[in-house]
């Protein structure tokens, strides 16, 4: 064990000496847990729409004066149509609405993608009956009486009848996550860093191989496994500094509340694990630092957009979803959404935790067998 | 001169070639995340909310509102009877309903009366999306009976000699807004919008690696080696310069070109991309131009490329789609999200050249500016 730790403590001083390694470990994660925690903000119930009103006439002004005050919605009025195209399309506005002249339709426009183009119909929708009310009653009764006595009565009528009002009660309680976009951050941003991390570990490995440390160790007595996780425990070690970090900013400063801590720390510990032999595979699999690095970063981003680090899993389809359990981040942020929403204990995500200590075995497994040949093929 | 800035370019081109890291990050790695991007988004999901009606008021008219709601339904909402009004929560809860529109005991008769009614929406907190679906259906109906009950008392007031069949024609006369679904013009893939984002993060890379080069090949003993002979030292850093264009131009371009002809995510105005594409290369190796000449050492300026390069992909919008809030407003000041801005007005804006002329001028500006200072420096390194 001694042999392990201080190989261990000498990789973590070799990684502390590079200040990219301390930039993307500590301070990179931070800053993106802070741009996406303001840039999203408090999910919103309102929708946002915009609004494009080519000269409306009194019935088209009085359905957006209704949309302005809707709760469903959030208006933004817009003069240039592909402005208004362009942030539908880019996903700033969750629909269109086209208010013209009074007698031609009010169009909505929708990206065919879009989640809650029903959503969007059906507020514009009831905000068109709403401002229906005087037009229908002048309407039906002017084919009984003169049409400026029905419009003097249905004013009146206005005036005094009390509106049918619509309340709202809500059941239950909302998910830490909706309500605080920083409890959604902190774990996603943690299990992409983790992750990435340790695949950078890979680097520092193959560094190591190309300066014969590996055919070294092996004279040694401890042999070459002592060496290569004392090399794994210092990418864990770094994998747990950087969740102190990241769950500790996120505690004390976001106030989130991350559930039950044997769960989440031992969801952390294994994750940790599966990050690290990752590296020590990828290390084992290319032959030069600069070739580890480049397929590190775009595998460990590739990895973490399919298993929901860079959005939830819950907003694509089932085939993704299916797609995205071949990795470990999608059951690391499975258990997440389980120990922070659903408040469960270690009980609660056994599957997950399982999962991933499989993704742990596999991946060391892979890692030792194939160190082992590299180290016995002299390469 | 010329023929030596050929020279020392294609010596780097020829090395490029050959270099696996940048098949990897040049190419593979952009149009494997677009489609990953475009997979995940692209395919289309909708919306799939089930309201439920329930009437506690079991009259005519809270019947007549039931089937009219539970008959519609569409566009991923669906209507569906309460069969037990009374436990109205426990159905919620369960998740039977995503929300529920309660016609409370008691309607018809305020309705009638004119005196005060309301309906009821019950949902769920963790689903606030099909809440205010539930909202804006009850918004509708309470329009609705408010229109009967406008109609009845000023039809009253107006001595209308027969008040219940304006009544029912006010029910069923359609608003006089008719609301259509419209489509929005053209076709666009968020590919479009991931694709060049990733694309610029590994050029700053790649370009990196190029421009660090000068100060590697000083460092081994080459570059001395190559001004001893008749070569200008303009040459070098030139020839250079234009090696790393050529690759992130062609990098780039290769990229856009997959990503549109194989997977039909059209950047827009195929002029107007490539030239946005010069502008974005121009931009970045100006900006890695500058780091390498005011780094010391290559580990430093490999340090401060990586870091610089994260951080302008991250406040750029690279990895986020659709923002608003604190990341859009710094988004204008990095060459990737003036880049992006650009090639979003030409896919999703369908703008023509024209129209981002703004953002290539200010890349390109950007980009001579940062190479003019960074080359300076380099020259006097070079030289020294």
């Amino acid at each position: 064990m001694r042999p392990a730790l201080a190989t261990a403590r000498v990789e973590w001083v070799r990684f502390f000496r590079d200040r990219v390694a301390m930039f993307s470990t500590v301070a990179l994660p931070v800053v993106l847990v802070f741009l996406i925690g303001l840039s999203f903000g408090q999910a919103g119930q309102q929708l946002p729409v915009g609004v494009l009103s080519d000269d409306p006439g009194a019935l088209g002004q009085s359905l957006i004066a209704e949309l302005e005050t809707s709760a469903a919605v959030d208006i933004t009025v817009y003069d240039d149509e592909r402005d208004l195209y362009r942030d539908i399309r880019m996903g700033l506005l969750d629909g269109g609405v086209r208010v013209g002249t009074d007698g031609t339709p009010v169009e909505i426009y929708v990206q065919q993608t879009s989640t809650v183009a029903g959503a969007v119909l059906s507020a514009v929708n009831s905000a068109a009956a709403q401002v229906s009310t005087r037009a229908i009653a002048v309407d039906v009764l002017s084919e009984q009486v003169p049409a400026a006595q029905a419009q003097t009565a249905v004013d009146r009528a206005l005036r005094q009848v009390p509106a049918v009002s619509v309340s709202t009660r809500t059941l239950g309680a909302v998910n830490e996550m909706d309500e605080n976009r920083f409890a959604s951050a902190v774990p996603s941003q943690l299990m992409l860093f983790t992750f990435l991390n340790g695949l950078l570990g890979a680097g520092a490995l193959v560094q190591a191989r190309q300066l014969g440390v590996f055919s070294r160790t092996l004279a040694a007595p401890h042999g070459l496994g002592v060496y290569i996780s004392g090399l794994g425990l210092s990418r864990f070690a770094i994998a747990m500094l950087q969740a102190a970090i990241l769950l500790g900013l996120g505690v004390a400063w976001f106030g989130i509340s991350f559930g039950d801590p044997v769960a989440s720390g031992a969801l952390v510990l294994v994750y940790g694990v599966v990050a690290a032999a990752a590296g020590m595979l990828l290390g084992a699999l290319t032959r030069t630092p600069n070739q580890a690095v480049a397929i590190a970063v775009p595998a460990g981003i590739v990895m973490g957009m399919l298993g929901g680090c860079m959005w939830p899993l819950s907003v694509v389809g089932p085939a993704m979803q299916k797609i995205g359990h071949l990795t470990p981040q999608a059951w690391a942020m499975d258990a997440w959404n389980e120990i922070i929403n659903d408040g469960a204990g270690l009980a609660g995500v056994a599957t997950q935790l399982a999962v991933l200590t499989g993704f742990a075995v596999v991946l060391s497994g892979s890692a030792v067998w194939a160190l082992d040949r590299r180290a016995k093929t002299g390469r | 001169m010329w023929r030596d800035v050929w020279l020392i370019s294609n010596n780097g081109l020829r090395r490029s070639v050959r270099d696996r890291s940048i098949l990897i990050q040049g190419l593979l790695a952009p149009v494997v995340m677009a489609l990953v991007v475009g997979a995940a988004f692209g395919a289309g999901f909708s919306l799939d909310v089930t309201v439920g009606v329930a009437d506690e008021d079991g009259s005519q008219t809270s019947g007549q509102i039931t089937q009219g709601l539970t008959g519609s339904g569409g566009g991923g909402i669906a209507f569906s009877t309460v069969s037990d009004p009374q436990d109205v929560d426990a159905a919620v809860d369960a998740g039977i309903y995503d929300a529920v529109v309660v016609l409370p005991a008691g309607l018809e008769a305020a309705v009638q009366s004119g005196s005060p009614a309301a309906l009821e929406v019950v949902g769920s907190a963790t689903d606030p999306l099909a809440t205010s679906v539930a909202e804006s259906v009850a918004a509708g109906v309470a329009a609705n009976l408010q229109t009967a009950r406008v109609t009845a008392a000023a039809g009253t007031t107006a001595s209308v000699p027969d008040v219940g069949i304006a009544v029912q024609k006010a029910l069923s006369e359609p608003p006089p807004i008719a609301v259509e679904q419209g489509q929005v013009e053209g076709t666009f893939s968020v590919m479009a919008y991931f694709a060049p984002g990733i694309a610029m993060l590994f050029l700053f890379f790649i370009i990196g690696n190029g421009a660090r080069s000068i100060i590697a090949e000083r460092a081994d003993g080459t570059l001395p080696r190559i001004l001893a002979a008749p070569v200008q030292p303009a040459s070098v850093l030139i020839g250079k310069t234009l090696g790393v264009m050529i690759v992130g131009v062609s990098s780039m371009t290769a990229v856009w070109l997959i990503t549109w002809l194989l997977f039909g995510a059209s950047w827009g105005d195929p002029l107007g991309v490539f030239l946005v594409i010069v502008a974005a290369v121009t931009a970045i190796a100006g900006i890695s131009l500058l780091i390498t000449g005011l780094a010391r050492t290559e580990n430093q300026a490999d340090a401060l490329t990586t870091i610089i390069a994260l951080l302008f992909a991250v406040a750029g919008g690279t990895f986020f789609y659709g923002v608003s809030g604190a990341l859009a407003s710094i988004r204008p000041f990095t060459p990737n999200g003036l880049a992006l801005s650009a090639f979003v007005d030409l896919s999703a804006a369908q703008a023509d050249v024209a129209e981002v002329l703004p953002q290539i001028l200010l890349l390109l500006g950007l980009g001579i500016g940062t190479a003019l200072i960074g080359l300076a420096a380099l020259r006097n390194k070079v030289l020294a």
